[in-house]
């Protein structure tokens, strides 16, 4: 894989002999390449010095296997897993198929219909552009569960009739999200989660009468920052009982975070689903809005909803 | 490529398949499509370490290669219907880790751009219990000094170092796995080794010539 050498007397470079440092540590170069190395570092320091490197850094990836922690039970969780997902593969597929294309209708038909949508807010169809999970149905309704018992203490709630834009949600209500993400085992799991499904965001005070629940769908933004276009925090509306729910998926695809390294710099147009930290340590989910989708700053859609 | 620079081990070979006999991969995958489920107990058991590993060395989080590694086999376990006869079972299925374990670390490196509004101090953090995991894949020092290294490396670097490094594939086999040539996965690991020489040496920053110093002799003993 070594390029030719051309003038074989000269002497080595630097450069020429660098790179064929690792060469020479496997042991890959021939006995001329070898023996014109050799002979470039006898005399050069800059050179031994960057053997001495690769050495030290082979010497380092070959600790890798004996330096990571073990792996240690993942058989029973998988199996916590296959149990909870359904029992036949094709049939999952089937059905998670079918129960996104569902979801998708139901979310669609709310947002687009539901009168009580604010009509100065599009944010709920930035939300709903992001595309549907595919995951079996059965994942989803272990993770509802999952989610309604993780829950936290009830927070107060607005009546159905009363636009959401014009109530600031309380701190409670605004991290329920980030409440049931926390007590997922592990940040990576809930970043994972949040990838391949999923929240489905719900009220603890919603669960009434006892063994019933309420869960809500996702589509009342209320804004953080000071200007247009930018980032919402995601709080909840309710929808009748065990309806498949709004699920965000921050997809990959349509997410682009490569030039947003603040607030302000987001894109107008485009939407983004994030977690950002908030101040108790919770995280939320948040959506960066259109930028024509709101005609006045947070302050003064509250005041036309009132 | 030389036995010492090897030293995750070529000669033991961790192949898990057992070719040739009654328990070997496709016999295994065989069974199992027939409802044998059992003969995918002894596949997961097979291949567990050998996932988990490829996946941490690509995501750098245990807690989440673990979780990675039951989603894996989760996906493997639905999508084996359709998998075709006459294909190696641990190329397909070290395949979907690493696909696995790249889309995840893109994603975090996506979280990485996001605001981070009141990001937790570092005092908060050491101060979260010892049972909170939501932190405690961030924290430095719980990774190893190769990690730390690794975890600077660009994923389609890291993604070869890990199955050279945590799973000690041949060539061919990491060839067949990134479904390129023997000799383009012998081109993309020799330049994943120098850029991880590279990131060593920004990792250590000043120290590094330090601590090679002593090594100079060596070097010089050996070049002669």
């Amino acid at each position: 894989m070594w390029p030719k050498q051309h003038a074989e007397e000269a002497p080595a470079s630097c450069a020429w002999t660098q790179d064929r440092l690792l060469g020479y540590l496997d042991g890959d170069l021939a006995p001329r390449e070898t023996q014109r190395l050799r002979a470039h570092l006898d005399g050069c320091p800059a050179c031994q010095q960057e053997l001495a490197l690769c050495r030290k850094s082979e010497r380092l990836l070959a600790t890798a296997l004996s330096t990571a922690p073990p792996a240690g039970d993942l058989r029973s969780g998988f199996y916590a897993r296959l149990a909870a997902s359904s029992p036949s593969p094709r049939r999952a597929a089937r059905s998670g198929w079918i129960a996104a294309s569902a979801l998708a209708g139901v979310i669609l038909v709310t947002v687009l219909f539901v009168p009580r949508f604010h009509p100065s807010s599009r944010s709920a169809a930035v939300v709903t552009a992001i595309p549907l999970p595919s995951a079996p149905i059965a994942d989803r309704r272990r993770d509802l569960a999952f989610f309604l018992a993780a829950l936290p203490s009830p927070a107060p709630v607005a009546s159905r009739s009363e636009p959401h834009v014009s109530e600031p949600r309380s701190a409670a209500a605004r991290y329920t999200a980030a409440r049931i993400a926390h007590r997922l085992p592990g940040r990576a799991r809930w970043q994972a989660a949040f990838r391949r499904a999923p929240l489905t965001l719900a009220r603890a005070d919603r669960l009434q009468p006892p063994g019933t629940h309420a869960t809500e769908t996702i589509d009342v933004v209320q804004r953080e920052a000071k200007t247009r276009n930018q980032v919402a925090l995601l709080t909840a509306k309710t929808v009748p009982e065990n309806t498949p729910t709004a699920r965000l998926i921050p997809a990959d695809d349509e997410v682009d975070f490569s030039v947003r390294d603040d607030v302000r710099g987001f894109t107008a147009g485009s939407h983004v689903s994030s977690l950002p930290a908030a101040p108790n340590g919770d995280h939320v989910l948040i959506i960066e809005e259109k930028s024509d989708s709101l005609p006045a700053s947070a302050g003064d859609r509250s005041r036309s909803a009132d | 490529m030389s036995r010492e620079a090897c030293a995750v081990g070529w000669d033991a070979r961790m192949n898990g398949e057992r070719a040739g006999t009654a328990d070997d991969d496709s016999s295994l995958v065989a069974r199992f499509l027939r409802g044998d489920s059992a003969a995918f107990d002894t596949l997961f058991l097979r291949y567990q370490d050998y996932v988990y590993h490829i996946i941490y060395g690509i995501v750098g989080s245990a807690e989440e290669a673990r979780d990675l590694t039951q989603e894996v086999f989760l996906q493997v376990y639905r999508a084996l219907p359709g998998f075709r006869q006459g294909a190696r079972f641990a190329t397909w299925l070290y395949r979907i880790a690493v696909n696995r374990a790249v889309d995840a670390a893109r994603g975090a490196r996506r979280w990485r751009f996001l605001p981070l509004l009141d990001e937790p101090s570092l005092a908060q953090r050491a101060a979260a219990p010892e049972d909170e995991p939501a932190y405690r894949f961030e924290r430095d020092e719980e990774r190893s000094a190769v990690q730390r290294v690794l975890m600077r490396c660009p994923l389609q670097h890291r993604e070869v170092l890990a199955l050279r490094y945590y799973r000690g594939l041949s060539l061919e086999e990491m060839a067949e796995t990134l479904g390129c040539s023997v000799t383009a996965a012998k081109v993309r690991l020799h330049r994943a080794r120098k850029v991880f020489k590279d990131n060593y040496l920004a990792a250590h920053g000043t120290d590094a010539p330090e601590e090679l110093a002593t090594e100079n002799a060596d070097v010089a003993q050996t070049t002669r």
